[in-house]
């Protein structure tokens, strides 16, 4: 039934992604600037020439790699290009857009994903627990702890745990995903050393959104424990803890679910700022090139992948949730 | 007798005859046989005897025989139990040298442990130990890394410590380092510049540098990126260690760039490229510009597409591995300075922003570096480290406001300009935006304020005016203009308030650091501005067209690839910012030495070969400059080169040597001059 529910959805996942997809393209070719102009500000400033000078060897360099066809075809062409897996090619670059995320998206993804599963599993927990236990000490911590990380941007906490943890206190590596002298390959070293460097990203993440989770778990747990079934299961006397978990806590995860599978589809774009910060090399860095380089190519590119991962997600939310509420599977029926 | 009878008879007659003859021969021949039989008996007793002898020696052998069968057969037994004994010998023999064998290998196995042992308890000399310089820096990261010097982005930070230059040039004292070259002739009045290149030199594959390298690798600079070739008319090469370069004129500043210009392509790699190169450059030359574009499309095409991953130079390092936070480089065995060099190993941590080296420079985990910091952060890194020291030298730059000079424009008026220049407190600015610079004022003269002893004698630097702050002094020039305070803000003498945008690059954060300093201090005194942040790739096009309101953020006198105050003076009337403000530079303006165009003035200074001529042309260019103010230059930017003496590295010069000052446009090379001669070395 689920699955007919997901076949039924498809069509709208491919317009939606169309639709987005069009929308996309039709902004970054309208934002101000071009890659000749970047490029010319970087060559007056390195080779001391005129801006004139630099100007016309920026637009030679580009000679040929940048589309002069008009919009309309470009838009043609990169639809087809989609089409055939291809998501473009970075001019900046002069490479395939695809070579870039083969390389540069394992990296991102393995420390957003794990700094997602982390956050979301303590967030809910804490968030249970302050709902669950009104009126305690842990509620207006959390909840101050909440206003105070969502406030500060990211880049301002990754830096302060990097100023700590690593430059002050020097438990953490200051660079990269991996200490440059281990070969790198299957083995424990690389293995640990590779944890060992993802770990104040990951840590840097996971502190910035823990609060959030709280959050949204005290307010869906708080609405659960008015349920008639939560009454009902304490007057019939049933342990806390089963309550709590299997009562409340199922049932208040539910609206979660589809938050999270919004992050993990936002994850593909990178933490551009965090990942500067640790010289992290994942997507976030090309990311940054390609808005600061006006790099049409690459930006199209990575903002496509975006767009499929939370189009992605959501479709498979759909999927999983009638799974997970059956209430969903009983509306859907 | 009959017949027959009578035939019997004689039948038997011959019978009888035939018998006799018969009997006779018989006898006779038994008579033969007899003596024969006799000689026979008498051979036959011989041989009796003989046979007896034969038969007594025969059992005597026989009995020998026996004996010897019996000594055969003791033997033969004795034999069998020496085999036995030999088999159970060698047996043994061989489990003792079985046994011996294993002793020998454990005996081995000892004497190897022993030996370990006592290699661990020797106290040995300390083994050779990697010495390292840590910098930080850029570059495009894997997978987008190629190796090509002509590719996106290039190579990096690696360059200079990769790639050298014929010669280095160093603004402070006017002198060349010779690097690639040896040495360098002028000829024919300075128009053909003659260049004899070291022997021994050796590109990082192994092969051997020549002269070829030079003119291909300048070749495809000219025909890729513009280089030099307008006044390079020819470059020839009569021998492998001499490149002739003739230029179109004379000129002190084609010398410096031509020869601090680096050699990047080796022919043996980039030479199929040589001639396509080449016929651009003369394409362009010839003025037939879309022609020479058309094959630069395919050129660089074919150039940029060429990703060997690594680079190929002929300097002092070889980049080894490159990743997405560090490149590491060892030290190149067959350079022809590697005697000197006692730095192993070069590792460039990447820059990502100001405020990550701030922290690897806190960390100690930096040599050297030169991020644009505050004075708070500054004193913070000088602190947690203090062995780290920090030195000034000159950017080679001012940063200047910019008035704009278009018909219409209010700040044609000089009296306005004078007005701004007293109403702004530039020591001010200069603290706000960039603590470290140098001031300008209390001039405008144009001369970087580091080199100004160079250029300006003190008796002409007191003949111009001082523009000190002075707020009151500003409103009595406006006033006696006509110019009129109304309700605090003032207007032109024709009744208008003075309102305006100050655009400014939002991408430099000191540049829109002054710019709003800049625009408090001018509402504070009356005129209504307001700070327009602009993004780059719309800026630089924005101010050169008449887009832009009135003032904006600019370069002022930029010496930038020359350290040479020309290069200043083409900017602000010749180049980008005369570009920028359109200053009437074309026009004559009174002087003590009557009336002298500057743009005029700035073609001559760049011709000029006599110093005392170029002093006299550059005095004459800062006095306009300084009284009819084409910009308001606020302060002379410096680089803050942070040092760490004695963690990884020891012997960094005096604040005061002028090694110091080629730093700007590629402080590598400085890095590199250091360690090549030996001044920059491990600490023992």
């Amino acid at each position: 039934m689920a699955l007919g529910g997901f076949l039924r959805k498809l069509p709208y996942f491919f317009i939606t992604l169309l639709v987005a997809t069009t929308l996309m393209f039709f902004i970054v070719h309208n934002i101000p600037g071009d890659v000749t102009y970047v490029l010319a500000d970087q060559i007056r400033e390195e080779m001391g020439v005129t801006y004139e000078e630099a100007l016309e060897i920026a637009y030679v360099m580009y000679l040929g790699f940048r589309p002069e066809e008009p919009l309309y075809k470009q838009y043609v062409d990169y639809l087809l290009n989609l089409l055939r897996g291809n998501l473009g090619y970075a001019y900046s670059f002069r490479m395939p857009v695809n070579d870039i995320v083969i390389q540069a998206l394992p990296w991102t993804l393995l420390v957003l994903s794990l700094a997602l599963v982390i956050s979301f599993a303590i967030g809910v927990v804490l968030g249970l627990l302050i709902a669950w236990r009104r009126g305690g000490v842990l509620g207006p911590v959390v909840t101050a702890y909440a206003a105070f990380t969502d406030a500060m941007p990211d880049f301002i906490t990754a830096m302060l745990l990097y100023i700590f943890l690593a430059v002050r206190l020097g438990l953490f590596p200051l660079k990269g995903a991996y200490d440059p002298d281990i070969v790198p390959g299957f083995h424990p070293a690389f293995i640990l050393s590779v944890l060992h460097h993802a770990a104040l990203p990951i840590c840097a993440y996971v502190v910035e959104h823990i609060g959030l989770w709280a959050l949204m778990m005290k307010g869906s747990a708080t609405s659960t424990l008015e349920e008639d079934f939560v009454r009902a299961a304490v007057a019939r006397g049933l342990p806390e803890r089963r309550i709590m978990m299997s009562y409340v806590g199922r049932n208040a995860i539910l609206p979660l679910v589809a938050t999270l599978a919004i992050q993990l589809g936002t994850m593909l774009g990178g933490s551009t700022l965090v990942e500067r910060v640790f010289s992290y090399p994942g997507i976030g860095y090309f990311f940054a090139e390609a808005l600061m380089r006006r790099d049409y190519g690459l930006m199209q590119g990575l903002f496509f992948l975006i767009i499929a991962g939370i189009i992605g997600a959501n479709l498979i939310v759909e999927l999983i949730y009638p799974i997970l509420d059956p209430r969903v599977r009983r509306e859907t029926r | 007798m009959t017949k027959i009878e009578a035939i019997l008879i004689a039948l038997l007659l011959v019978a009888i005859v035939l018998n006799g003859c018969t009997i006779a021969y018989v006898g006779s021949i038994a008579g033969q046989l007899s003596d024969k039989m006799a000689a026979i008996s008498s051979g036959v007793g011989d041989l009796k005897d003989t046979t007896g002898k034969l038969s007594a020696a025969t059992g005597d052998l026989r009995d020998t025989t026996a004996d010897l069968a019996k000594t055969m057969k003791d033997m033969a037994e004795a034999t069998k139990d020496l085999a036995g004994a030999v088999g159970a010998f060698e047996a043994r023999f061989k489990t003792i040298e079985e046994r011996l064998g294993g002793l020998e290998d454990r005996l081995g196995g000892l004497e190897e442990r022993l030996g370990a042992v006592e290699e661990r308890l020797k106290p040995k000399p300390t083994p050779a130990k990697v010495t390292e310089f840590h910098i930080a820096g850029g570059w495009p990261l894997p997978p987008a890394y190629h190796g090509n010097p002509f590719g996106p982005r290039g190579v990096g930070a690696a360059y200079w410590f990769v790639y050298e230059p014929l010669f280095y040039y160093l603004p402070g004292n006017n002198t060349f380092i010779p690097r690639l070259g040896v040495s360098y002739e002028e000829k024919e009045g300075g128009k053909v510049l003659v260049v004899h290149l070291r022997r021994g030199v050796y590109w990082h594959d192994g092969k051997p540098f020549t002269s070829k390298d030079v003119k291909t690798s300048l070749t495809l600079a000219y025909a890729i990126w513009g280089w030099d070739y307008k006044y390079v008319e020819k470059i020839e090469t009569p021998d492998d260690y001499t490149v002739v370069f003739h230029l179109t004129s004379p000129s002190p500043l084609y010398k410096v760039l031509i020869l601090g210009r680096p050699i990047l392509a080796a022919d043996h790699i980039f030479g199929k490229w040589y001639d396509k190169a080449s016929e651009i450059v003369e394409l362009k030359r010839a003025g037939k510009t879309d022609e020479a574009k058309e094959k630069l499309k395919d050129l660089t095409k074919e150039v940029t597409a060429f990703k060997p991953g690594l680079p190929t130079g002929t300097g002092p390092y070889v980049l080894k591995k490159v990743t997405s936070s560090e490149m590491y480089l060892e030290k190149f065995d067959k350079h022809w300075a590697a005697d000197k060099v006692r730095i192993d190993v070069v590792r460039i941590y990447r820059w990502t922003s100001n405020e990550v080296v701030w922290a690897y420079l806190m960390a100690g985990k930096l040599d050297a570096s030169h991020p644009a910091t505050p004075k708070d952060v500054t004193e913070e890194i000088m602190k947690v480290q203090p062995k780290t020291r920090l030195v000034l030298p000159s950017d080679l730059g001012t940063f200047a406001v910019a008035f704009n000079f278009r018909e219409g424009q209010p700040w044609r008026d000089l009296n306005l300009r004078k007005a701004v220049l007293y109403a702004v407190d530039r020591r001010k600015v200069r603290e706000v935006c960039y603590y470290y610079a140098k001031d300008v004022a209390p001039y405008n003269h144009g001369i970087l304020p580091s080199f100004e002893k160079q250029w300006l004698p003190e008796d002409f630097l007191a003949n111009l005016t001082k523009y000190e702050y002075d707020p009151e002094k500003a409103a009595k020039i406006l006033t006696d203009a006509g110019y009129k305070k109304i309700n605090g803000k003032w207007h032109t003498p024709e009744g208008k308030l003075i309102e305006f945008e100050l655009w400014v690059h939002s991408g430099y954060s000191d540049w829109v650091l002054a710019a709003q300093e800049i625009a408090r201090q001018l509402n504070d005194f009356g005129f209504s501005v307001k700070v327009r942040p602009v993004p780059g790739e719309t800026f630089w096009p924005g101010i050169r067209t008449d887009d832009f309101n009135q003032l904006t953020m600019e370069w002022g006198a930029v010496w930038w690839g020359t350290g040479h105050p020309y290069t200043g003076y083409y900017r602000l009337y010749l180049g980008d910012t005369y570009k920028t403000s359109r200053f009437p530079a074309d026009k004559a303006y009174d002087t003590p030495w009557g009336p002298l165009v500057p743009s005029k003035l700035t073609e001559q200074l760049a011709a000029e070969t006599d110093p005392e001529k170029q002093k006299d042309l550059v005095m004459k260019l800062a006095y306009i400059t300084n009284e009819y103010l084409p910009v308001m230059m606020y302060l002379e930017k410096r680089i803050m080169i942070f040092h760490v003496d004695g963690v990884r590295v020891t012997g960094w010069p005096l604040s005061t040597d002028p090694v110091w000052t080629i730093a700007p446009g590629g402080i590598e090379r400085f890095y590199v001059i250091l360690i090549t001669k030996g001044i920059l070395k491990p600490v023992e």
